[in-house]
This record gives structure tokens, C-alpha cells and sequence, in this order.
């Protein structure tokens, strides 16, 4: 039965290496909470088999064993995984420990600061800021959030298109999508397989605002335009001091061409109007559905047979 | 239940609106003439709401109030903006690439990417031209390719 222990590590690859597939095949309302639900799934099946596997090396030291206390039982020893696999798997579980605990201390950093920012702003959703760049952004902290936007920003857009980025950032705190960014960075931090799943949940989530805005404003156009003049205006804005080598940097990881997330890419897909298909693929639900049964089924399997000696 | 939250959200969308309205007139507005500008952007308000929505507004300091005639006169505070801007030095003076808090309407841009946005860009007016054209067919993602005759930036 040794060989439960890998199955969540196996499912945790095929999540990793089937997301940004599955993500083109889910309709955008169901994208973001698809990709951090599955982005969950093989980080925690990930860092619990790699557990359970440094947990075996306990038993083939005799040492530890004693030291531990363990009723090791008398087992041939071919039956525990090799002792390179469990030293390997401890140092795995020791860095991705290490590395979760950095993102965390990092996340609650920022969010305390968007907090002491949503503090300080007026109540009130919208925000206008003097600056002469065009931006809007929405914050997101604890216990609310702002949408925030430039008078630049104001100064290139009509009063349709203003309401449609409103609206759009509006969609983000309504999404939650800061805490949905969060749980995903930390689960890319436990599995390095994952790394990618952050740009497309933000990908996803981007999409999720753009049509969660053409609902409520009705007009699928206007944002698509204002998102062309908004980028247009981004581009020829003058940075003194601070060349594009910012945007050129963040557009390097999010150019794939695969996941939406570039602006051109949004503009084209609220062009090509309501988005098909509007619903989960059945055989796509099924697969995820399966796959996650399996892979929590096989961890608690796996968990009763390698720490029997811990009890 | 759902129609208390969607009310609410009404009441935030109503001072967005009017909000943008008032940042795009170039002078200060009565709430009659805010009514018309709205209207002539397609939200048929009442007068009341207008008006309300202004008071509101102008409670939270994001509006200034003058008296003109038996009324008030609005205008955007750009005192409000500044203050604004003093508040999110903090946060945005990091400028530490992505963060989590953050969704920014644009991100990822490169320089290559400002032809695409103006055929986009073309395409899009052309949509308001003629609505129907969406249902053209494929062809049309052809015509994205070349950049189209807009100069969009009013900056």
C-alpha cells in the first residue's frame, strides 16, 4: 500500500502542468476560484506526501525511532520507501516551510499597509488622486477596500468608459480577489511546480472583473475601449526618472499568449463578445472532481499507514 | 436579500457615476444641470437622486459646494485629490512589482504592444458604429492586424 503516499504528489504534477489548459476551457465567472481551488489541492497534497515520506525516514533510523519513541513495526524493510527519498523529502519540507513562512510575512506586510490606506481614505468605494501618470487600481485590505484613480486617468477617458474602469476595479473588492492572489502566492511558495498559477489567477481574475463590469454597466464596448485608450495613455506617459523598464519587466512574465491576461488580450476577448462556453465543461468538472477525491482519499490513506508508529 | 445588496450597490454605483460626470464638466454644476449631463450619458436619474447623490458627495469631501442663485453649484475637489495622493504615497512609493492588495486596471505592458492597441482600438469604434458587425463572423480577426486611423489618447 506504500505507493499512496504518492499519488497526491502525482496529482499535485497534473494540476501544475494542466491548469493554464483547464483555465481556457472554464468560463471566466468560474476561472479565478477554479485555478486557487485547484492551486490549494497541490500545494497541501504536495507538502503533505512529502510530510508523510520525511516521516518514514524516522523509522529506517533506529536511532530516532528510539529517541522518538515509535513502535516500529517489524516490517521488512523494503516496505518504507528508500532513506534518500525521505532525507530528500525533509529537506523539500524544510524549504518549502521556510519559503511559505517568507511569503506570509511578506503578504501581511503589504495587507497592513493597504489596510492603513483604506483607513486613511474618506469612506466612499472611489477615489480620485492627483498625479499626472494614468492609473486606477483597487486596494484591498482587511476589513474593506478603495478603488482608487488618477486624475490622469480621468483626463483620457469619457464619462461612459470612467464608469466602466470604476466599475471593473469595483468587481475586484467584490471578487475578493486580493485574498484569492494571496492563498495562491502562498501555495506557489510551498510547490515550486505551482509557480506559475499566481500570473494565472491574475490572468483569471482580470477576465472575471472585465465581464463582472459588462454586466452591470451593459455596455461590453465602452470597457473594451477604455481599456485600449487607458494603455495607450499608460504607454505614452512620461516617466522621469523611472523608464518603462518596470512595465517591460512585469510584461515579460505575462505575455504567454496563452492566459488572457494581457490587455490586448482582454480587449480581444471582450470584442469577441459573451464569453463561450458559459458553463463547466462536464467532463472537465468530472476530471476535477475525480482528481481531488483521489488525492485526498489517498493522503488519508497514506497518513494512517506511515504515522500507525507515531501513535 | 438579494435585492438589499443590489440596492446597495446601486448607491455606489450612482456616486461613481456622477462622481465622473462632475471630473468631466469643465465647470462646476448645478444638480439639474449633473441630471442632463447624466442623462445625455444614458442614466436617466431623477432629480432627487441627483441631488442626493451630490449632497452625499459633498459630505465625504469629494465635492466642493458654492452658492449660485436660490442653489448650490458642484465642482470635484481637487483638494480632496491631493490629499488623496499625500495618503497613497506609503503604498505606492514601494513600487515593488506585483502585490497581492493591488489590481491594477492595466498591467503588463510592453512597447510592442501599442500597435495592437490601436487596431483594437479601431475595432472597437467600429463596434459602435455598427453594432452588428459582432456577428460578422471570423473574418474580422483579420482586420485587427493593421493599426487603424484613431488617436485615442486625449490625454
Amino acid at each position: 500500500m506504500r505507493y499512496m503516499v504518492w499519488i497526491p504528489l502525482v496529482v499535485s504534477v497534473a494540476i501544475a502542468v494542466a491548469a493554464p489548459a483547464a483555465a481556457l476551457r472554464t468560463p471566466p465567472w468560474a476561472r479565478p476560484a477554479a485555478l486557487t481551488g485547484g492551486a490549494v489541492l497541490a500545494a497541501t497534497g504536495w507538502l503533505w506526501s512529502l510530510a508523510l515520506l520525511a516521516a518514514s525516514l524516522a523509522q529506517r533510523l533506529p536511532g530516532l525511532a528510539r529517541g522518538l519513541d515509535l513502535r516500529v513495526p517489524p516490517r521488512p524493510a523494503v516496505d518504507l520507501p528508500p532513506s534518500t527519498v525521505g532525507a530528500v523529502a525533509a529537506g523539500a519540507v524544510v524549504v518549502a516551510v521556510l519559503t511559505l513562512v517568507a511569503v506570509v510575512a511578506r503578504l501581511a506586510r503589504d495587507l497592513l499597509r493597504a489596510e492603513r490606506m483604506v483607513r486613511r481614505l474618506p469612506d466612499g468605494r472611489v477615489h480620485v488622486v492627483a498625479h499626472r501618470l494614468p492609473n486606477a487600481y483597487a486596494v484591498g485590505g482587511v476589513t474593506d477596500g478603495r478603488v482608487v484613480v488618477t486624475t490622469a486617468m480621468l483626463a483620457c477617458l469619457d464619462t461612459d468608459e470612467r464608469a466602466a474602469v470604476l466599475a471593473h476595479e469595483q468587481a475586484h473588492l467584490a471578487g475578493r480577489h486580493h485574498w484569492l492572489r494571496m492563498v495562491v502566492d502562498c501555495c506557489a511558495a510551498v510547490d515550486p511546480l505551482l509557480r506559475h498559477l499566481p500570473r494565472l489567477v491574475d490572468a483569471a481574475c482580470e477576465r472575471w472583473a472585465d465581464e463582472r463590469a459588462v454586466r452591470t454597466t451593459g455596455q461590453r464596448v465602452v470597457l473594451a475601449r477604455a481599456l485600449g485608450k487607458a494603455a495607450l495613455a499608460t504607454l505614452r506617459a512620461p516617466r522621469p526618472g523611472r523608464p518603462a523598464a518596470e512595465t517591460v519587466a512585469r510584461a515579460s512574465r505575462t505575455v504567454t499568449g496563452l492566459d488572457h491576461g494581457s490587455v490586448a488580450e482582454r480587449i480581444a476577448a471582450l470584442l469577441d463578445g459573451p464569453p463561450r462556453p458559459d458553463r463547466i465543461p462536464v467532463p472537465l468538472a468530472v476530471l476535477s472532481l475525480t482528481l481531488a477525491v483521489v488525492s485526498i482519499g489517498s493522503a488519508v490513506h497514506a497518513s494512517a499507514d506511515c504515522l500507525a508508529p507515531f501513535r | 436579500m438579494r435585492r438589499k445588496g443590489s440596492a446597495r450597490r446601486e448607491a455606489g454605483e450612482l456616486e461613481t457615476v456622477v462622481l465622473a460626470v462632475l471630473w468631466g464638466a469643465e465647470q462646476p454644476l448645478t444638480p439639474s444641470q449633473a441630471q442632463e449631463a447624466l442623462a445625455q450619458d444614458g442614466h436617466q436619474l431623477a432629480y432627487t437622486s441627483v441631488a442626493t447623490t451630490l449632497a452625499r458627495l459633498h459630505a465625504k469631501g469629494l465635492l466642493h459646494r458654492t452658492p449660485a442663485g436660490r442653489g448650490h453649484v458642484y465642482a470635484p475637489s481637487p483638494d480632496a485629490a491631493r490629499q488623496n495622493a499625500d495618503r497613497m504615497r506609503g503604498l505606492l512609493g514601494e513600487g515593488s512589482g506585483r502585490a497581492a492588495v493591488l489590481s491594477h486596471f492595466v498591467a503588463g505592458l510592453t512597447a510592442d504592444d501599442e500597435a495592437t492597441l490601436l487596431a483594437l482600438l479601431a475595432a472597437a469604434e467600429s463596434d459602435v458604429a455598427d453594432p452588428g458587425s459582432r456577428q460578422a463572423g471570423p473574418g474580422e480577426a483579420e482586420d485587427r492586424g493593421a493599426p487603424g486611423p484613431v488617436g485615442p489618447a486625449r490625454a
